[in-house]
């Protein structure tokens, strides 16, 4: 299959502030997205990857270079409700409903309806809340709060979801179990995905390609190919391939200026 | 049995909730009843509360009367007030341009002394409610204004950013978040309105009016009847306390999922 890239991102740099406060995010960044491909974004903390996310889901502007999503510009494909966000924090509206949390995508901007629409039924089984439909988000746990945030981006089908460490405020075991329900989820569904995280074993374990950024300002130091076969088998995070590609990955980040990323996560 | 048992308990709740301000009413009352005995001071300067409770049960229908004609005026006030100050914030919290230049008539209305513009209302308004009604809306405006702008703009940022990624339109982010967001202090906001604008029909009627409570306290006080007078008192208190009780039960309807009321 011919790879036509899904997301074009093309010499994008961000620099916030202008004079002696100017800070420079990001530095010349260009890298491609394939339909259906699971891509990883990693590095130290403040390197720019949620401001990179943002940049491609059209939330914010580039100072130079530019984003093509499906050859289109990010605020077109927001407009046709194609860029489905997922973020660390589950921010659901705290007086609606786990269903009506579901169904607020689709109430917004009807007249482009985008793909589709998933019942809320079917996406509250998909994620494993069949039961909570009535619950309010107070009544839930932290998990269960990021599983309805996830059922809520997939109710209005986007065909690219962008991923800003969707799982980071989990605690280690249920961000585990979480990891491979992502990956149910991600191969039921088929769509292309943006995943930050600074975990390199996360990003092993999910990704088709993971790219590395340096620290700030942030490069791209290296794209590393996973290939590992999928469907992924739960456990994979005490095997040796798991081993091989974090010391892989924990070289580009110390070349890209990391101080201490750990090698084991 | 369990339920008269779970009766009983909300029965001893509602005591335990309602003894501590009844003793300290009655303490109070008590010491005043006394005072004004022993020191013999006539009741055309302070009256004793139990010739106050005489003058009130004397006459509830009286009373009850008066009263209803200033809530009235006083609710219709304070919707007034409430229903433009919340116009203006709108308009206000969307863009800074429209803060900028609505931001200093707000601050004139609020500046302005309420017992100046009194007697112009009577001159434009009329002898009606009209007056009264505008004089609480008046006092209403600003701090229902002040609180929505905030309220409209304390918005999670991550739910918006959600909703920017979905090119949702500024009236849908509005309805779905905004609003819902605000209510927290929109409702501090009217706690502190509600009395206000009790406030501001008791000033108005007093410029002008046969009826309501403002009028009953300028007659009794103008024939030196203290009772009549603290009577009418007592009857705003009253109006007060039951709107103020009113607005909390809506308030722990609607903000069942704020903090405020998770914590408590
Ligand atoms: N709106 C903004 N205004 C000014 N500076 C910003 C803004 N957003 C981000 N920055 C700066 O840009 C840099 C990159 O921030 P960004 O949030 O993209 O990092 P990150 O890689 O996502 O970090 P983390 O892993 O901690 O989430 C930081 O130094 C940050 O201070
Ligand atoms: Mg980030």
């Amino acid at each position: 299959m011919a790879r036509v890239p899904h997301v074009r991102v093309e010499g994008v740099s961000k620099t916030f502030g202008s004079g002696k406060q100017a800070l420079t995010a990001l530095d010349d960044v260009t890298l491609d997205v394939a339909y259906g491909e699971f891509l990883s974004i990693l590095g130290p903390s403040g390197c720019g990857k949620s401001t990179l996310l943002r940049i491609i889901g059209g939330l914010m502007e580039t100072t130079a270079g530019s984003v093509t999503i499906g050859g289109k510009h990010p605020k077109e494909a927001q407009a046709e409700k194609a860029v489905g966000y997922v973020f660390q924090d589950p921010a659901l509206l705290p007086w609606r409903t786990v269903k009506d949390n579901i169904r607020l995508p689709i109430q917004v901007n009807r007249a482009r309806g985008g793909n589709g629409h998933i019942p809320p039924e079917e996406l509250l089984r998909l994620v494993g809340l069949e039961r909570f439909p009535h619950y309010y988000p107070y009544q839930l746990s932290g998990g269960m709060q990021q599983r309805v945030a996830l059922a809520r981006t997939l109710a209005f089908n986007p065909t690219l979801l962008l991923m800003d460490e969707p799982l980071g405020s989990l605690d280690e075991i249920t961000r585990a179990a979480m990891r491979y329900e992502l990956l149910r989820i991600w191969e039921a569904t088929k769509k292309t995905v943006v995943f930050v995280t600074h975990s390199i074993a996360e990003a092993v374990i999910l990704s088709d390609r993971i790219a590395v950024l340096s620290a700030r300002p942030g490069r791209v130091v290296g794209v590393v190919e996973v290939d590992l076969p999928r469907p992924r088998a739960e456990g994979l995070e005490r095997s040796e391939e798991i081993l091989r590609y974090s010391k892989l990955l924990h070289a580009l980040l110390i070349q890209g200026g990391s101080h201490a990323a750990p090698a084991g996560r | 049995m369990a339920w008269s048992e779970g009766a009983l308990r909300g029965l001893a709740a509602l005591g335990g909730y309602l003894a501590p301000p009844l003793v300290t009413l009655t303490v109070a009352g008590l010491v005043w009843e006394i005072w004004t005995r022993v020191r013999d001071v006539p009741p055309y300067i302070v009256p004793a509360p139990s010739l106050i409770l005489t003058r009130l049960s004397g006459d509830p229908g009286f009373f009850a009367r008066e009263g209803l004609v200033t809530t009235v005026e006083a609710l219709g006030g304070f919707a007034l007030g409430s229903g433009v100050a919340l116009l203006g914030a709108t308009l206000m919290a969307h863009s800074r341009f429209m803060e900028r230049s609505l931001l200093p008539l707000a601050i004139l209305v609020k500046v302005t002394p309420v017992v100046a513009v009194a007697p112009l209302f009577v001159i434009w308004f009329g002898f009606g409610s009209m007056p009264k009604i505008l004089i609480a809306a008046l006092i209403t405006f600003f701090p229902v204004l002040v609180n929505a702008v905030i309220g409209f703009r304390s918005v999670d940022p991550v739910a918006m950013d959600f909703l920017r990624s979905l090119k949702a339109s500024q009236k849908e982010i509005f309805l779905t978040l905004r609003l819902p967001s605000s209510m927290p202090y929109l409702f501090s906001a009217f706690r502190v309105a509600i009395p206000l604008s009790i406030i501001g029909a008791v000033v108005g009627e007093w410029f002008s009016a046969d009826k309501g409570l403002g009028s009953v306290i300028i007659v009794a006080n103008s024939n030196l009847d203290m009772a009549t007078l603290f009577a009418a008192i007592l009857t705003l208190a009253f109006i007060g306390i039951s709107l103020t009780v009113l607005l909390s039960l809506v308030e722990r309807r609607v903000l069942f999922w704020h903090e405020s009321a998770l914590t408590s």
